[in-house]
This record gives structure tokens, sequence and C-alpha cells, in this order.
């Protein structure tokens, strides 16, 4: 189990939890029930989806993850350097060097929002967005000072792809 | 070269420099959706008095933009900075939301200490209710920022704003604050100037908002009477209504700021300090030049309110829930307010006359109500004696009754001795466990015990104990005082041999029983009959504290904590200071001597060296007041006279007085409390909940059957999203919010497994 890092958004976070009764997830229930158990959270954390679990969730992991994030400015040749595999290889937070050639597989630029397809590792996790933006639009940042890059940047995680 | 000065129509919407070179010629500067042009490259500087900006012209070319950022949109970029984002994120659940041009008055409720203590305190949640339900008036919370949030808020220009709509405190009709302890003193100026309100009254401008504090500090409030336009004095359910209508109606109506304080001041219950005169008296304090006189009904001075009976209807249920753990996560029903004990130490048993219960049935809808609402798992039954409540047991034996409170922790809080009957005992026993129980009896020595009233014998406490032992509690907490007239190493002994009598009782069942002591030193309090005591000087408090300490040294079933002097000390000079202070207390916090509640940051060389700045003799507080002295709090009837008060005070020293009773049990004692004790109100045992008696051996059969088998259970996948401000919110609390949703669904987790595959 892992913690979502201070600052970043989700939309796909996920949860599992046992009951001691069952939930009525009948499609004509299901939004209310959502939105009544959302009920006690904070403004903008919010249940979006709610199925019967089989097995422990740590026992399947994601393939890739979709992160967001809008940039002041897009470098002008992002896609060819993307195409062409030239971005450089960086050092995280514990000085592993992360060739973004390799990590990041798609990039779509939606109106100046850039969403990246990052591949995960064999544990279901990817290197960490932040390091990755600022390698691809060339931010420097402290890979040492992770956690307060972390929080400055306004990267989403959107999806798991599975 | 040319410095082009920009103002800012609305102070609060200042601006913050962007970057954006490139444009050949004009400097462009956006501000408030209208666009300035200028012809030079310039950099940017605030100016706070002003609040403008000035631009600096230096030659060349360029382009600068200013970006307008709404609070919200700060609070983003301050949040990274800070230790505890959680604090500061807002929006919690169960805010209520209202259009604000749509309110006849809106009063921002400023706690002046930190979210955690703030949001537990029951005060906040009564008066957010009371003043929410009505249609045309609206109450916010906000929260005194720590250090790092306060530097980030000056930052970038964030003023102290409310926890629900973002909106700056400044912009509300009426700022209120609740003082809970002199202990916040210098946190109010702190807040103010935080809210860029003027910290000192008199500097107040007309469109500033009215500046009101209530709660137990108001038995004393002139130490900061000149940081507030007004003050509320007692019960503030129903007297919070009246003052945001008249503040409202004046705005309303055009009145002028004096205007509106003058019609306040007719509320009863208000107190305006500016419209009070006060003098010097013989000792140089200030006091009021007409200290309040005659009864109740007619007195000239300001009466402390309280509402005739405790109305369900008053109760908060939908309170706000915290975005972090608090210093209480619990949900609590004040089971009954007042108490007449009678000791003489004791503030509250004087502020918060007579004695009015809540019937046990509104308990109990009240609490299952909250509990689900909020999904706390603790219930707190407040009061400040809750097992004098006249049907503790009868409502003890319905919480047994009910499955609901399998999963909720009950804690029953400040338990009497003397009440502390055999069969309750044994039923919370069999109910929790082995646990500790907690007594007060103030002192070790009987013979100061007779002199403040506390009529509790060395044998009550050793049957207290007795029953608490053989019932399976494991600890007993003793909470104890030294620094009282006339205390004397004798009473020290007796002290000590009072503890050991306990760990001698214990020890009969259970050799590892604990007992643990804590010394708090007395600071004699206004509205007490040790008002005219003196304060312990240091050396004598230390020795006696010393004395017990020495024969407890390294004892296996005792421990002793013991309060600072040096706190105590400061806390005996607030508690009965006059309006000196307010100097006193604005330079401490100039020096950074804020957050006094937290015992870790209080620094006493700090406070001589302010002392000294200020020219602050602190030596009074070791003097005995004269018999005819006026107090500084002496505007105020607090229902109680002073007269009585002083007869308390004469009883005290003699050794012939007969010990004052209860006088919720009929006895009344006459103390200016108009009704002669009809202003009682006792509680029945519940009727809608009525649960029948159980023996501890029932209930822990009980509870045993009603413990869930846990075979079946049904696992669920959740996807959550987590945006705006609270992706600060700590994975931690997170899951804890999910317990807590299941606990309001009636449907506890019994597992559960966060999953985010670490980026
Ligand atoms: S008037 Fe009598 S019964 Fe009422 S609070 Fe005072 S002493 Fe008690």
């Amino acid at each position: 189990m892992g913690a979502l890092p201070l600052g970043m958004e989700t939309y796909c976070e996920l949860i599992s939890v046992e009951l001691l009764k069952p939930l009525d997830l009948a499609p004509e229930n299901l939004p209310n029930l959502m939105k009544e158990l959302s009920r006690p959270f904070p403004r903008g954390m919010e249940i979006v989806n709610i199925e019967p679990l089989k097995e422990k969730l740590s026992k399947h992991f994601p393939k890739a993850m979709v992160y967001r994030y809008t940039p002041e400015a897009i470098p002008a040749d992002l896609m060819e350097r993307f195409n062409s595999k030239t971005f450089p290889t960086v050092t995280n937070h514990r000085g592993q060097e992360i060739d973004l050639n390799q990590h990041v597989l798609s990039i779509e630029n939606r109106e100046g929002t850039l969403y990246l397809k990052v591949k995960c590792n064999d544990q279901g996790t990817t290197a960490s967005p932040f390091v990755i933006f600022a390698g691809i639009l060339g931010i420097s940042i402290d890979p040492a000072k992770l956690d307060e890059v972390s929080r400055r940047f306004l990267v989403a995680k959107m999806t798991m792809e599975w | 070269m040319r410095d082009t000065r920009v103002v800012i129509p609305d102070p609060f919407d200042k601006l913050r420099a962007g970057s954006g070179r490139g444009s050949a010629g004009g400097v462009m500067l956006e501000i408030n959706g209208w666009t300035l042009e200028m012809q030079t490259d310039p950099h940017f500087r605030e100016d706070d008095e002003a609040c403008s900006f000035v631009v600096h012209g230096v030659t060349g070319g360029g382009f600068a933009k200013l970006i307008v950022m709404t609070i919200l949109e700060k609070i983003a970029l301050a949040l990274p900075a800070v230790e505890s984002p959680a604090r500061y994120m807002g929006g919690e659940a169960n805010s209520v939301v209202k259009d604000h041009s749509e309110m006849l008055c809106r009063m921002a409720f400023v706690f002046p200490d930190t979210y955690e203590i703030g949001m537990s305190n029951n005060g906040i949640r009564i008066l957010y209710h009371v003043i929410n339900r009505e249609s045309d008036l609206l109450c916010e919370v906000s929260f005194a920022p720590w250090d790092d949030m306060a530097a980030e808020m000056k930052r970038l220009d964030i003023p102290l704003y409310s926890y629900a709509t973002y909106t700056p405190v400044r912009d509300f009709e009426v700022v209120g604050m609740t003082l809970q302890t002199e202990l916040n003193f210098t946190n109010v100026p702190y807040v103010l100037e935080l809210a860029r309100i003027p910290a000192w009254q008199k500097d107040r401008q007309e469109n500033d908002p009215i500046v009101v504090a209530g709660g137990p500090s108001m038995a004393n409030p002139e130490p900061v009477a000149d940081f507030f336009d007004a003050f509320m004095i007692g019960d503030g359910e129903k007297v919070m209504i009246d003052f945001l209508r008249c503040v409202g109606e004046g705005r309303k109506a055009g009145l002028s700021r004096a205007e509106i304080l003058k019609n306040l001041s007719k509320i009863d219950g208000v107190y305006v300090p500016s419209l009070r005169p006060v003098v010097k008296n013989e000792f140089g304090a200030i006091v009021p030049a007409e200290p309040a006189a005659g009864a109740y009904a007619t007195t000239n001075g300001v009466r402390r309110l309280f509402i005739p009976k405790m109305d369900p209807k008053d109760y908060p249920v939908k309170n706000l829930i915290a975005n972090m753990q608090l210093v209480h996560n619990r949900f609590s029903v004040e089971v009954m307010r007042g108490c007449a004990q009678g000791c003489r130490f004791c503030q509250a048993g004087i502020w918060y006359r007579p004695c009015r219960e809540l019937d046990p049935d509104d308990v109990l809808d009240i609490a299952k109500a909250g509990l689900l609402a909020t999904g706390e798992r603790e219930l707190g039954l407040l009061s400040l004696s809750t097992a004098d409540y006249k049907p503790v047991e009868a409502l003890t034996d319905s919480i047994i009754d009910d499955p609901f409170y399998d999963h909720v922790d009950v804690s029953l809080p400040s338990i009497r001795v003397n009440s502390f009957g055999q069969t309750l005992a044994g039923k919370i026993a069999a109910l929790k466990g082995g646990r500790s129980a907690t007594f007060a009896p103030e002192t070790g020595s009987e013979r100061i015990r007779k002199m403040i009233n506390k009529t509790i014998s060395d044998q009550d406490m050793y049957d207290a104990a007795e029953h608490a032992f053989s019932s399976g509690f494991n600890k007993i907490k003793l909470y104890t005082m030294i620094g009282f007239p006339t205390e004397n190493e004798e009473d020290m002994q007796a002290f000590c041999d009072l503890i050991f009598n306990l760990v001698k009782i214990g020890r009969k069942y259970n050799r590892g029983i604990q007992i643990a002591v804590s010394i708090g030193i007395l600071i004699p309090k206004s509205f007490t009959a040790l008002q005219w005591a003196p304060f312990m000087d240091k050396e004598t408090a230390l020795g006696h504290i010393r004395f017990v300490r020495e024969k407890f040294f390294k004892h296996p079933n005792v421990k002793i904590n013991w309060a600072a002097w040096e706190t105590s000390f400061l806390e005996a000079i607030y508690s009965r200071g006059d309006r000196s202070l307010a100097p006193v207390i604005y330079e401490a916090y100039k020096q950074g001597i804020i957050f006094e509640s937290d015992s870790y940051r209080f620094n006493f060389s700090k406070w001589e060296q302010v002392w000294q700045k200020t020219g602050y003799d602190t030596s009074w507080v070791y003097r005995e007041r004269d018999k005819n002295e006026v107090f500084p709090w002496d505007f105020i009837h607090a229902g109680t006279t002073k007269q009585y008060l002083r007869r308390e005070w004469e009883k005290a020293f003699d050794p012939n007085s007969a010990p004052v009773p209860n006088c919720k049990w009929g006895d009344c004692q006459k103390c200016g409390i108009p009704g002669f004790g009809d202003e009682i109100r006792l509680a029945d045992n519940p009727v809608r909940h009525k649960a029948p008696s159980r023996t501890p051996e029932e209930i822990k059969k009980l509870v045993a059957d009603r413990r869930p088998s846990q075979k079946v259970s049904y696992s669920y996948k959740i996807t959550f999203k987590k945006t705006g401000l609270s992706r600060f919110l700590p994975h931690h609390n997170m899951l804890s919010f999910f317990e807590r949703t299941f606990l309001c669904a009636g449907n506890p987790v019994k597992f559960s497994e966060g999953f985010s595959p670490k980026p």
C-alpha cells in the first residue's frame, strides 16, 4: 500500500473495504449510495465507483498510469523529441536514472494540457511524475526535495491501465 | 524614470507579480479586469499600508502582467510549504454554505487557537448551529494559523479567511471569538492583524467588522477589553442571534459604528467596554466607575445570562467534520450545565449556575443523530460533573442496552468521588473492561478540603478506590492542587498519606495498579470565594510540590505530574488583571509570544522582558485583596452576588462553619440567582429509551452475545477522486474518512486496504 504524494490530485484512487453488511450496488441505487457515502468527505473528495471485490487489491498491478499537467509553456519540439526518442535521462530522489524515452509511453496535448501515459514497473508503480514532467519540459527541480516539488506542481493522476 | 502608483480597488484583491517579458514598448498591467499601459520596464513592490503597488520605472521596454488571484488559489500556493496543510484546507463536510448577498448579518467565528483545538470545542459547534439555522444569518469558522502558515499568508498576501467559502474574515459584519482560556489572549491581536483588522478597538473604522468575544474567560474580559468592541457575557445561544440582528439592522439602516455599539449595549448580557467608564481604585487597579449593584433583576451592571432550560433544539448534530485528527475526536452532548457543589476555588461552579439538566431521552436522541451525522467513534457526555447528573445510572443502562453503542466508546469524564457508587463503577467496568477512573479531591489534606468546601472525606476517597479497584479498574487519576491560603507542610504530609493509603487499597486487588497524581497550582479566579486570595509565591509553591515528589520518587505505583509555576503565575495575572494588561499583551504578541496554550512554546524569560519593557508591575498577584475592594470585573452581575462570595470567603477560614451543600438537591443557599431553587432543572429517568438495570455479570454476557461473529463479510473496491485542496489531505486522514463514512452509514468497516501504487 503506497501513499499518494501530498498535493497530487487523483481521479482514480483505490481502496478496498470489508464490511459487515452488504451494499446495494444495483445500478439505480449506486449513484445515490456513492453520493451518500461521500457526504462526510471534505470538499473535493468523492467516491466515483464501487464494485464487489473478489481478490485482494494488491494481487493485481496496473501496467500504466496517465498523468495530467498544464505547464506555463510547452516546448515547441516536445512531440518531435518524444517521437525521435531524444528525451534526456534524469535522476529521481533516490539517485536512480530514469530514461524518459522508456518510461513515457504516450503524450497527448489537449489545448495546452499534457496527458502522459507512463509505464509501471512489476510492482505497479511509476517513476515520479514530477521528475518526468520536469524532464520532458526542461524544468530544473531538485529531486532530493521531491516532497516540496511534488506539492507545487499541480499534477493529477487520471487513470490506471490494468 | 517614473514611479507609478497603482491603487487597488479592493485592498484584499492585491496582486501577484507574474512574469512574461517580451512585447516591446509598453508595460501592461491587468488589474481587476482593467488594463493600464505604461512605457517602462517595471518591477513591483508591494506597499502594504496604502494597499497599493508602486511600479518603479527603469529605462527600456518590457511587458509585465499582474495576475489577480483568488484566496483559494493563493492558499493552494501556500499549503505546500506548511507542515500540516489539512489544518488550512477548509471545505469541511457539513459546512454550511449560504449566499452571502442574501444575509442580514454574517459572522466569522475565529477561534484564536489551532484548528485541532478549535474544532474540538463544543461552544463553537453550538453557535455555528444556532446561527446557521436562521435563514438570514450566517456563521463561518476560521482558526489561528501556526507560524509557518502565517508566514505564507504574509508572503502571498492572504488575509485570514473563513473555511467554508474562503472569504476574508474582514469582510464579515461581525467577527466573533470564543476565549476558552486566558492563554489565548496574545492570539487575539495576532488573529486580528492577520485578518487586517486593527487590533485596537479605538482604531477601527466605520467599515471594519464589529469584533465580539464570549466564552469562559468572560468572567474577567478586562485584560482584552481594548481589543474588542463588545463581549457577550454568559450563555450565548439566544443573545448571539439578537446581537447579529442588531448589527445587521444597524448596517442596513446606515447607522454609524458608534450608534450600532450603543444599540448593542442595550441588549441584556452585552458588554461594550468603550461605553463603560473606568477609574483607578485605591490600589491602582483600573476598575469600573459603576460596579454592578443590587439584585440580578434590577442591577445596573451587565448581567451574566443563563438560559432557563437546556433546549434540545439548540444542540448541534451535524457538526463540521474535521480534516485531521483533533485533540478530542468525539461527538459530545452537554448533559448538564452548571454545578452547584459550592467549591470555593471553582469559577465554573459560580459562572454556570444554576444547574440545568437535559432530559436523558433527548441526550440519547441527540447522541445517536450526531454520531450518525459525523461518524465519530466516541461519545462524550459533557458537564462539569457528569456523575452528578441525576439520571446518570438510568442513562448508562440505556446506552448499554442499545447495540448501536457497541461500536462507540462512551466517555464519562469528571467523575466525582462521592457519586462514584458501586453499581455505576461496576457497570462501566463490565462494559469497557479494565480502565481508569478519575477523581478530583483537589487536595490531599482534609483540612484544606473543608476550607474550600470540597465535601469529600478521606474515607470517601478510600471507599471510591475500593469500589473502582474491586470492579476491575487498574488506574486512578487524581486531580489536585497546591497553593491554597494557609497551606503548610502538615497539609502536604496529609496529601502523601492519602496517596499511600490509596496505593495500599489498590494493591490488594492488583499489584500493578497506578495512581497518577496531577498537581496544579491554585490560580485565584474572579467570581469565586477565593477571589480575595493571594497567588502563592514560587519558593513556597515549589517547596510543597517537592515535598510530594520526594516521597514518591521512583515509586512503582505512583506517578506525579505537576504544573509549571511560571505558567500558573501568568494565568494568575491574566485571570484578575485589568485593562492595563492590553498593551502588555500586544507587546508580547509583537515579541512572538503566541499560542501560549502550547506548553512547549511557553517562554517565561521572554515574558519577563515584556513586563520590563512595558513597565508592568506583576507583584500585585501576591496581595490579599481588601474586603471592600472594587475588582475590574465588578461591572458584571453573575447572578451570584459579591456579598455571597464574601460570606463564603469568610466561612473558609472559620473552623466552625458547616459545609455548604449542593443546592441542586433542594438546599438553596440564596446565592443571588433569582428563583431560590425554582430555576434548577433536574431530569428524570428516560421514558422513550427506558432500559433494564443490569448487573455487571449480565452486562458482560450481553456484550459477549452481541459481539459480531465476523464470519461473514463483504468486500468492495472503491474508486474515488481527490481534487482541489483535498489533494493536501494526508493519506492516513483519508483512510479514516472511509471508516467514518461507513460508521455514518451504520455499516462499520472490518478491514480496509488503501491502494495507491507509488508514483
Ligand atoms: S439560588 Fe439557591 S438553588 Fe439557585 S443556584 Fe443559588 S444557591 Fe443554588
